[in-house]
């Protein structure tokens, strides 16, 4: 067998339920796994191994007595440390909250519990979510598992890095403008942000209310429909949820693209890492041996992406954190504290003005996707940057290192439309990069059945970092 | 874009403290934040619903 920890959590719930693997042992692994990487990697901020090993127990016993709950029965999880959990610390990143310990569940905390997930610990992040670096003062910056000096992305940057290295087998995160994608496809793994509305925000630290998606970081396609499943669903405690079916696993059945319409917005192309592109140039040769129909279209409104998603998210942000803002800025991270009063130089009619154009650019972006099943492009325009790297360098130009982390990211989080990352090969640095899926709000099956038959057709999903 | 002067009386009405570099890096920020939002000057608004401006998305 495969180190048991760098298995799928469809193939571990698998062992578990034919009774080959027990939970005890599974957390067993995973707890010598941390004990072995975290001093490189700082993943967490809280460990709760001593508890998982204690459920770990209870669990074997109810699996072995024949009550198997489904397929996060017996799967050690990590959440990024913005999920309220009862009884258990949440920071939200910053030490300002390094006292704060909730006194209820957030709803997808609830329903993971439920589901028979065991709770490794809470993840690293960068400070309240804001910055998509995965750099972090007060509890120690993230380290990218493929090399340790590169930046894991963030915001949900030990999300990242525990899954790529082998630390649990499934982490959440939350994306505002890619912090789902981001550290998946700069740490060479699966982020799937779902739909926005599929996945309860009911406990979840908010960045910006009308930009935040929780969803799952996994090793696979298919593991991150089963987290999601786990997840979504309508919540009285979230006026944003909506009751969705649950996606159907039937895309595992074949990887035929007979018949699917893959549309490339050329500027999704443009100004992107050579390395890069060609890594996506092959990604699509994949897509078209396998059936599908590719073309490229044009999303002339993405030029004003990072604008929009601005003039929303840092208002919003400034709004939540107001109260700390004024009374005790100096503990704020000054990376975050910069972005968050700058929130207040954004005026009311520039946000409202951009909520307006927000429904105009999804009108135009909805329009592609009446021709087209999915959109395909690139995660990032580059790998994975060094810590605290303030530029990136792209053909030449350098730029402002978390825009161009964000650039291609905030579409789908502007519009609320599901994307996936999928990895898609290494560069000549060995740092792997990530094909980018994206579809039609509450389609996240059709972007599944696509980024499966791609993982499927390609080695990516066995490469394991060498720690 | 806003001058120094009116960089420094905004600080001032929004109760924002700091030492000179946090300022001066507040600042560059804040430029580039006006210089983003001032981008959506240039999109009509014409042919927008506004009925469905907070209807963000139907399940299909």
């Amino acid at each position: 067998m495969d180190k048991i920890t760098h298995l799928s959590l469809h193939k571990q719930s698998q062992l578990l339920h034919s009774q080959q693997l027990s939970a005890t042992e599974l957390v067993d692994a995973y707890c010598k796994r941390i004990e072995e990487t975290e001093p490189l990697l700082n993943s967490f901020i809280t460990l709760t191994l001593d508890e998982a090993k204690q459920r770990a127990v209870g669990i074997s016993n109810q699996i072995s007595s024949g009550n198997y709950l489904g397929p996060l029965h017996g799967i050690p999880i990590a959440l990024k440390d913005l999920f309220d959990t009862a009884g258990l610390k949440t920071t939200s990143g910053s030490k300002i909250y390094d006292s704060r310990i909730p006194a209820t569940d957030s709803t997808v905390a609830s329903k993971l519990n439920s589901a028979g997930a065991i709770l490794l610990g809470k993840l690293n992040m960068h400070p309240f979510a804001y910055g998509p670096t995965g750099e972090n003062e007060d509890y120690g910056h993230m380290h990218n598992p493929w090399n340790l000096n590169k930046l894991t992305g963030g915001s949900s940057g030990g999300s990242g890095s525990s899954v790529a290295s082998g630390q649990c087998t499934a982490a959440l995160g939350s994306d505002t403008g890619g912090s789902v994608r981001i550290p998946a496809s700069l740490c060479g793994i699966v982020g799937f942000k779902p739909t926005y509305g599929k996945i309860s925000k009911h406990g979840v630290t908010p960045l910006s209310w009308s930009l935040d998606h929780p969803g799952p970081l996994t090793r696979t396609v298919e593991d991150a429909v089963i987290m999601i499943n786990a997840m979504s669903g309508a919540d009285h405690n979230d006026p944003s949820s909506v009751h969705t079916d649950q996606v159907s696993m039937d895309f595992m059945e074949s990887t035929d693209l007979t018949g699917v319409k893959i549309g490339v917005p050329q500027e999704f192309l443009n100004d992107i890492d050579p390395e890069m592109s060609s890594l996506i140039e092959e990604a699509l040769k994949v897509l078209r041996t396998l059936g599908a129909e590719i073309k490229t279209v044009s999303f002339p409104m993405h030029s004003y992406s990072e604008s929009i998603s601005n003039c929303i998210l840092m208002p919003e942000a400034t709004s939540y954190h107001k109260q700390i803002l004024k009374t005790i800025p100096d503990q704020i991270y000054e990376p975050v504290r910069l972005r968050l009063h700058a929130g207040l130089f954004i005026s009311a009619e520039q946000y409202v003005t951009a909520q307006r154009i927000r429904r105009i650019y999804f009108q135009e972006l909805s329009q592609l996707l009446d021709d087209v099943d999915v959109l395909v492009g690139p995660t990032e325009p580059v790998f994975a940057p060094d810590i605290l790297s303030e530029t990136v360098n792209i053909n030449g130009t350098d730029r402002n290192t978390s825009a161009a982390l964000t650039s291609l990211n905030r579409p789908y989080n502007i519009t609320g439309m599901p994307a996936i990352t999928v990895p898609c090969g290494f560069n000549s640095d060995s740092l792997p990069g990530g094909l980018q899926i994206a579809g039609k709000p509450f389609n996240e099956y059709t972007i599944a059945k696509v980024a499966y038959a791609y993982q499927e057709s390609c080695n990516w999903k066995n490469m394991l970092p060498d720690l | 874009m806003l001058s120094n002067e009116e960089f420094q009386s905004r600080c001032e009405s929004l109760q924002i403290d700091g030492e000179p570099d946090y300022l001066e890096a507040l600042n560059r920020h804040a430029q580039a934040t006006i210089r983003s939002a001032q981008a959506l000057n240039e999109i009509s608004l014409e042919n927008e619903i506004p009925a469905m401006l907070y209807n963000n998305q139907t399940e299909e």
